[in-house]
């Protein structure tokens, strides 16, 4: 039988982007009252739009940092922009949502234009409010790096899912 | 065990005892392992014996297929396939790799006799010895994924290491 069963590490996330960590707190992000789950497939044209996100934890005094990254970008076969940053959200109180923290860096909706992309959303803990500022350009953002300067440790949440550009002329329909 | 008795309950107890569909029309008897169907072939749990998948299709078209299915995965790096397509793809792409390690003249006309775009050719030979020169075979990932939704098809990503 398989020895990975964790859908992060099969899907080489854990690997790519991030080093293996434990889940300890809940993060659901849905788009239009699509629930993400790892691996699952959303059309550009549904994720248009910045999602809802929701993450557990217990203390509202926790803040946490919210990054969306795309590891593939411009192709996965040759992913010298890795990563894309899309999305950078700080100061989010536990138990609530994006819409409570800070924008650093806004939403921008994913547009592979080649291959499937994998587009993953990393949750870390912050040690208390600070400020995080955002990097000059969106490509070839490490996300290990930027934990590393921020001292956000390991993170606390990982999921992701998979986005292809949706066929225009001469795609095939599924 | 039991005879062959064509009574609902008889299968339906079996059923539960071993987990599997019996065939009425094939044997009932639980030590063989194929059943036998309508037009007389056999088919087997387990994979002895075969050596070349078919694709359901004939010799040409299959050999078209896996041809446009490596140049798409080389050029994508990701693709999303049905299962059998996925593995029996596998072979190919790793003698497209394993070719481009190599690097001569001769190699690189053999793979451009296979891939159907000539750019991709060239970029792997460029980029293969850097990317995966410590790696020995095993160049290609599935990942299982849900099923299409027309067919039922079960469905997988293909990925270059």
């Amino acid at each position: 039988m398989r020895r990975e069963r964790d859908p992060l590490a099969v899907g080489r996330v854990i690997g790519d982007v991030l080093d293996s960590f434990t889940k300890s707190v809940n993060l659901s992000v849905s788009y239009n009252n699509r629930e993400v789950s790892n691996g699952c497939e959303l059309k550009p044209s549904q994720v248009v739009n910045q999602p809802r996100v929701d993450i557990g934890g217990d203390d509202l005094r926790a803040f946490h940092t919210l990054v969306m990254v795309d590891p593939d970008a411009p192709s996965p076969s040759d992913p010298n922009l890795k990563e894309y940053l899309h999305w950078l959200v700080t100061d989010i109180p536990a138990t609530t949502g994006t819409r409570f923290g800070q924008e650093v860096m806004c939403y921008e909706s994913p547009r592979p234009s080649m291959g499937i992309h994998r587009m993953v959303f990393v949750l870390f803990r912050q040690m208390g409010r600070q400020t995080v500022y955002a990097p000059g350009w969106r490509q070839n953002f490490n996300t290990k790096d930027f934990a590393e300067l921020y001292n956000l440790g390991s993170p606390v949440a990982a999921v992701y899912f998979n986005c292809q550009r949706e066929s225009g002329f001469g795609g095939r329909r599924r | 065990m039991k005879g062959a008795r064509a009574e609902k309950d008889s299968y339906a107890e079996m059923e539960l005892l071993f987990g599997q569909q019996l065939d009425p029309l094939g044997n009932n008897d639980y030590e063989h392992t194929f059943t036998t169907i309508d037009n007389g072939g056999r088919i087997s749990a387990m994979r002895h014996g075969r050596r070349v998948p078919k694709l359901n299709r004939p010799p040409d078209q299959r050999k078209a297929l896996l041809r446009a299915l490596t140049t798409q995965l080389l050029k994508h790096g990701r693709i999303k396939t049905t299962r059998a397509r996925a593995s029996a793809v596998r072979k190919y792409v790793d003698k497209m790799i394993t070719l481009a390690k190599d690097g001569s003249l001769h190699k690189r006309r053999q793979a451009l006799g296979f891939i159907y775009e000539k750019q991709i050719v060239h970029a792997l030979f460029a980029e293969v010895p850097e990317r995966y020169g410590e790696r020995n075979g095993g160049y290609t990932r599935i990942i299982r994924t849900l099923p299409r939704r027309g067919d039922n098809a079960p469905m997988a990503y293909i990925e270059l290491v």
